[in-house]
């Protein structure tokens, strides 16, 4: 955690980590998620008291040795519904707008 | 209330086999009730009749003929919104899924239809089984059966109170760090946690991937072991599940606990925990011990550190399998936006409540360049520390046995402004989430005001059977799992 905990401005953070993760607050809603996540993030440095020198970090808690399958081309059966679900879409072909600059 | 709704699980099976009554009879029947009584309960999201009867009309058949008949076939069941169902409306109870309806189904989904399950409806949870409380579901709170001024728990809340108010005979949920368990405890039912990986999620919408576990919601013990034996089991489609033969769950029930040790977590027992839990839960001590069972203390120290390590582990992992939602490909997707990137973010800022925002935030937070290691890494390092202290402690017990939650079902709106105060209520759930080790909620008191306490067993891995036989003993020595308000 770093050192000095006033160096953190959260709400600078919070509206860097929105921007990340595609996402926009309005004023209102951004001083609520502000005051929460300053308080969430401050509750994490319950955590620097805890010795973690030499432990192993854990990213699963059982671990699964990877079961490899042959790698085949199987239909799913579900093609057309899958593109069914885009929301906008053009007979087979999902739309998004356009992300390619020039004439078309 | 309709009598039929008062059956269990194993009880509607045996009926149902025996031809006392048809699938179609009971589904009506299921339906009228989910019509007439859930409005004041919510727990409902959708209710599929027509789907319904078809699948209770063809149970029927199978039934008549006698032909590959499980003990799911022909009843009628409600399951979390958070299952993968084919042609029925899924929504994690999110505006970002929106109006979706999978065009598949999950594989727990397609085991209880191979079963010849019917299919009534789907439950209200919190937004992507991110709460406690269930009130931060799109479709708004489910009240507690037992007293609608309270929260049924979350995120499992609409499965939880679906079984304790008689609308489905039994029920599934998932649990990333207590979303079974807490809620089980708040309606006086019965939870389990199976072990992480026992249970495929293939087809369950993802908030957490290295913690989420599906498991089983009824008001007994029996009902529980027939859920788990009907959904356990490797599957290719699911890298995490473990390749583990599944036991005959209703074979362990033998109620002899003769021998087995049961260990106190001292830790458990700490300031904050409501006086009448603690008396209910060492309450629930003593009847093992009468029942030839072993008691003894034992230490998980660790235990005050696991609500914030589990706070960073889970939003940072729920920040990036919720970038999937982008407005593309389903779901949600907001009008006249000229960008992509537009749309990605209005997308998304539409579509995801409150606290699944927030959650993002802090997960992209702690897994953001110059915090990961401060952060993420080291609440990785206090899982271990976690994960050791259980191993250690059931070296030298069979089973814990800990309170399921520190207090009775809190008020609706008391606690869902304040993160902090919300996430510690899942104190005693989340250590065995962290663990990746089954955890059974079951009822064991019921406080001065009528609310319902419950305690929890927390088991070695796969060691589900176990825990169900020791929760079956305590079921057949008292009678805290009939006490539960069946016309909620």
């Amino acid at each position: 955690m770093p050192k000095d905990k006033r160096k953190i401005d959260i709400g600078a953070a919070v509206q860097r980590m929105a921007k990340l993760a595609r996402l926009g607050f309005d004023e209102g809603s951004l001083a609520a998620i502000e005051r929460k996540a300053k308080s969430v993030i401050g509750y994490f440095d319950e955590l620097r008291e805890v010795d973690t020198d030499g432990i192993e970090p854990t990213s699963h808690a059982v671990f699964v040795e990877t079961e490899l399958r042959s790698d085949e081309v199987k239909p799913s059966g579900i093609e057309g519904g899958l593109i069914d679900e885009a929301p906008a879409k053009d007979g087979p072909y999902v739309q998004v707008p356009r992300v390619i600059e020039g004439e078309g | 209330m309709n009598e039929l709704c008062k059956k269990g699980l194993a009880e509607t099976s045996r009926l149902l086999r025996e031809g006392e009554f048809k699938s179609i009879e009971l589904t009506e029947v299921y339906l009228r009730e989910i019509e007439s009584r859930d409005p004041a309960i919510n727990a409902f999201v959708t209710v599929c009749a027509d789907e319904a009867m078809a699948a209770a009309r063809a149970a029927d058949k199978r039934l008549a003929e006698g032909i590959d008949i499980a003990p799911l076939t022909g009843v009628p069941l409600a399951i979390k919104d958070i299952f993968v169902t084919e042609g029925v409306r899924t929504t994690c109870c999110s505006k970002i899924l929106g109006d979706y309806v999978p065009p598949f189904d999950g594989t727990v989904a397609s085991k209880l239809k191979a079963q010849g399950a019917v299919l009534t409806g789907k439950l209200n949870m919190d937004e992507f089984a991110m709460g406690s409380s269930n009130e931060y579901s799109a479709f708004g709170p489910v009240k507690n059966p037992w007293d609608k001024e309270r929260t049924p728990g979350g995120s499992s809340g609409g499965s939880a109170a679906a079984a304790a108010a008689g609308l489905t005979p039994a029920t599934l949920g998932t649990d990333t760090g207590g979303s079974i368990r807490q809620p089980a405890a708040f309606c006086g039912v019965v939870g389990l946690k199976p072990t992480y990986g026992r249970v495929s999620r293939y087809g369950i919408i993802a908030f957490a991937s290295s913690l989420d576990q599906v498991g089983p919601i009824a008001r007994d013990v029996t009902d529980c072991a027939i859920m788990l034996g009907a959904i356990a089991g490797h599957d290719p489609r699911d890298a995490t599940s473990i390749p583990a033969p599944v036991p005959d769950y209703l074979e362990a029930l033998t109620g002899d606990i003769k021998g087995r040790t049961i260990g106190i977590p001292e830790e458990y027992f700490v300031e904050g925990i409501d006086p009448e839990v603690e008396a209910a839960v060492r309450g629930a001590a003593k009847v093992l011990e009468r029942l030839g069972a072993k008691v003894k203390e034992v230490s998980l120290p660790h235990t005050k550190y696991a609500v914030a390590c589990y706070y960073i582990v889970a939003p940072a992992e729920a920040s990036a399998n919720l970038a999937r939602y982008d407005g593309i490909r389903y779901g949600h997707r907001a009008k006249g936006a000229a960008e992509l990137d537009e749309l990605f973010r209005r997308s998304r800022t539409e579509g995801f409540g409150p606290e699944v925002a927030l959650r993002i935030v802090v997960g992209t937070y702690v897994l953001s360049s110059g915090y990961y290691d401060a952060y993420y890494l080291k609440a990785q390092r206090v899982r271990t520390l976690i994960r050791d202290d259980f191993l250690d402690a059931l070296g030298g017990c069979d089973a814990i046995l800990a309170p399921a939650t520190p207090t009775p079902p809190f008020a609706l709106g008391e606690k869902a402004d304040d993160p902090i105060k919300m996430y510690l209520n899942d104190i005693f759930t989340i250590p065995a989430s962290l663990a990746g080790l089954p955890g059974l909620a079951m009822p064991c008191g019921v406080t001065k005001s009528g609310l319902p306490v419950g305690m929890q067993l927390i088991g070695r891995p796969l060691d589900e059977a176990g825990l169900l036989n020791i929760g079956h003993a305590y079921e057949r020595a008292t009678e805290w799992h009939k006490k539960v308000p069946l016309d909620g």
